[in-house]
């Protein structure tokens, strides 16, 4: 054995420049394929984080307007356009009448506007929701009660106030051609009277209700401004009894879909988004969803990557050429001393597995060489900005096995070349 | 002592076959110095390969010192030619990338002797063919005389019993032939049993017994 391990290493030496080849090449090669092998094992497991995100999470409907008018040359007319098509009420009820999504999917929704009264020098602002049970569970943590309104605090002093005001004699304007007050245990709004409950959100970092939080920019959403938008001036009541306060063409509504279970299909989603654009085909609706995007930009990167796995293998090949070729002439050049070494007291069986492990040492080494260059190869050839790459372990092994397969090919066919079956005549020979 | 009864060698197989050997039967005793000789093609070689255990006879039975050689799988037939057997080629066959020192030692690596060891023997085994000097040096730097002493002293390394000469003088002059056959008649005299396949009727009148072969057949021994 310490024999074979000396007998190794000299012959490593002795070829050196042309292993040396052999390991550059096999480096390469094996470090791009890691490369591509982590790229795809990092993109499906960003994908399964998504797609759990995705499943828990709620899935956002974006429109975007098709109109006629463009904002910058008739702003007016673009803007009365644009608002003529949400998702109104009636595309809502069209998708929660449909089991084919309700029964994968909750569908969350609801209408806003803002509604002032005016006393005095005072103006009493409440934002009005119409809102289905899925988002009012969502949003308060919390199942609604059947008829009932639920009122933010703030909102609920505001209108106590304008009762008590009322009784005494006091004069309140509606801005909107809405009057809303509370009397007694009662809310009454327009012809309406609905029981009440004073509610805030069950999370105190919901502040803002995601309906509005669609329209809102992030310097919006951020900072001082978010009191605007806090859940205490909120008069929340079934979207059954929408109606449209004056001088509101219509109301802000946005909708949400969420999986009811884990077999999260894009799919259903993808058929809600169909029928909107049906329902309203001057708008389209897409699904902005982290688990959609990903999938989107995978394939975008995809197409990258297939091209360097492409280069990949066929630097390996290439340097499963390269050994073969390598052996070819080394075995060539060591015919005779091969001989010699069997009349010595080695077996063709000995010297086949001496030759198999110096080239599997010189792929092996080459093999490592690549995996400590992966930092610089992730440099050179992936231009997006995922934190890190996790490591596929069956990119090494693949890369093992073909050292393994090129070690055992190579000296095969060297000594297959090498005819070194007929000892005594190799010995024969000049 | 070597003993060969009723030796066939084929090769080829289906119609295409050669006899090489017909039925060869041979003692030869032990501190013996035997020539073989005989025209191309008569089949010495392939003898002289058989008695090292460089290749397989077809038929018969061969034994060496009582063990039966025929038997043996490759791995015994390897570690038999390790430790029984020296071989000297016509063409020497040294390595080129190794020194004189380490083609001598080459044996004895394969025998498991340490590397120590091996320094050591194969500077002993140098010096006793006359080439203690040429210990660090490379083939390309020998003579052909000087190669095929390194040669011989490489067949030494492991003390086998029975020296094998395939025409060991056949590349060199006539002196360097003459330095040669005087090693070999040395070691004979020291014991060692020599077999030496040469064409060279000279020579094989120097052996103690001489085997005139043709056509795969002993057709005459004289001593």
């Amino acid at each position: 054995m310490k024999y074979s391990i000396s007998r190794i290493l000299h012959n490593l030496f002795h070829n050196r420049l042309l292993y040396l080849f052999v390991l550059a090449s096999f480096a390469i090669g094996s470090g791009l394929f890691i490369i591509c092998m982590n790229f795809r094992s990092t993109g499906e497991r960003l994908l399964e984080e998504a797609k759990i995100e995705s499943s828990q999470g709620l899935i956002k409907i974006q429109w975007y307007f098709n109109g006629e008018f463009d904002v910058m040359t008739n702003p007016e007319e673009a803007e009365k356009e644009r608002n003529e098509y949400p998702i109104p009420y009636d595309a809502y009820l069209k998708l929660v009448s449909n089991p084919q999504y309700t029964e994968d999917l909750d569908i969350l929704y609801a209408l806003n506007s803002g509604v002032t009264i005016w006393e005095s020098e005072n103006l009493l602002d409440f934002d009005l929701y119409f809102m289905n049970d899925q988002l009012f569970a969502h949003l308060y943590d919390t199942d609604r009660q059947e008829g009932k309104a639920y009122l933010g605090e703030a909102a609920y002093e505001a209108l106590l106030y304008v009762g008590e005001g009322i009784k005494n004699g006091k004069e309140f304007k509606p801005w909107n051609d809405v009057m809303l007050y509370i009397d007694g245990d009662r809310l009454i709004i327009q012809d309406k009277s609905y029981p009440y409950e004073v509610i805030m959100p069950k999370d105190p970092d919901v502040v803002v209700l995601p309906v509005v939080a669609a329209f809102l920019t992030e310097e919006e959403l951020s900072g001082e401004l978010m009191d605007n938008y806090r859940m205490d001036d909120a008069v929340v009541l079934p979207v059954e009894d929408v109606f449209k306060p004056a001088g509101f063409p219509l109301l802000m509504n946005n909708l949400f879909l969420r999986y009811r279970n884990a077999n999260w299909s894009e799919d259903t989603a993808a058929q809600v988004v169909k029928e909107l654009n049906k329902i309203n085909p001057k708008s389209s609706f897409t699904i902005e969803n982290r688990y959609l995007e990903l999938k989107g930009d995978m394939e975008d990167y995809s197409y990258d990557m297939d091209r360097w796995m492409l280069i990949a293998i066929s630097i390996l090949f290439l340097s499963g050429v390269g050994c073969i070729g390598t052996m070819y002439l080394t075995l060539e050049k060591r015919r005779h001393f091969m001989a010699v070494s069997v009349a010595c007291g080695s077996t063709l069986k000995r010297i086949a597995a001496e030759t198999t492990a110096e080239l599997f040492l010189v792929l092996a080494a080459g093999g490592l060489t690549g995996i400590l260059l992966l930092p610089l190869l992730r440099k050179l050839i992936i231009y997006w900005d995922w934190e890190k790459l996790y490591v596929s372990a069956g990119g090494i092994g693949i890369v093992a096995a073909a050292a393994v397969a090129f070690s055992l090919i190579s000296t095969f066919l060297g000594l297959h070349a090498a005819r070194l079956k007929d000892v005594a005549a190799v010995l024969k020979e000049e | 002592m070597i003993e060969m009864k009723e030796i066939v060698k084929h090769y080829g197989k289906g119609d295409n076959v050669t006899e090489a050997l017909k039925g060869i039967s041979l003692r030869i005793e032990n501190g013996e110095f035997t020539a073989i000789t005989g025209h191309s093609g008569c089949g010495k070689s392939t003898l002289l390969n058989i008695l090292g255990g460089m290749d397989r006879q077809t038929k018969g039975e061969y034994f060496c010192d009582g063990e039966d050689v025929s038997g043996m799988s490759e791995r015994e037939l390897a570690k038999f030619r390790n430790s029984h057997i020296g071989f000297v080629f016509q063409a020497f066959h040294l390595a080129g990338e190794l020194t004189a020192a380490e083609n001598v030692a080459l044996p004895l690596g394969y025998a498991g002797v340490g590397a120590k060891e091996r320094k050591e023997r194969a500077k002993v085994l140098l010096d006793r063919v006359g080439l203690a000097e040429k210990y660090k040096a490379y083939p390309a730097k020998l003579s052909g005389g000087e190669m095929q002493r390194v040669a011989i002293a490489r067949a030494l390394a492991n003390h086998p019993r029975i020296l094998l000469a395939d025409e060991p003088t056949g590349n060199l002059d006539h002196e360097n032939g003459e330095k040669i056959m005087a090693l070999l008649r040395e070691l004979n005299k020291e014991g060692m049993t020599v077999v030496m396949v040469t064409h060279d009727l000279e020579l094989a009148a120097m052996a103690d017994r001489c085997i005139h072969m043709a056509d795969g057949s002993i057709i005459a021994q004289k001593n």
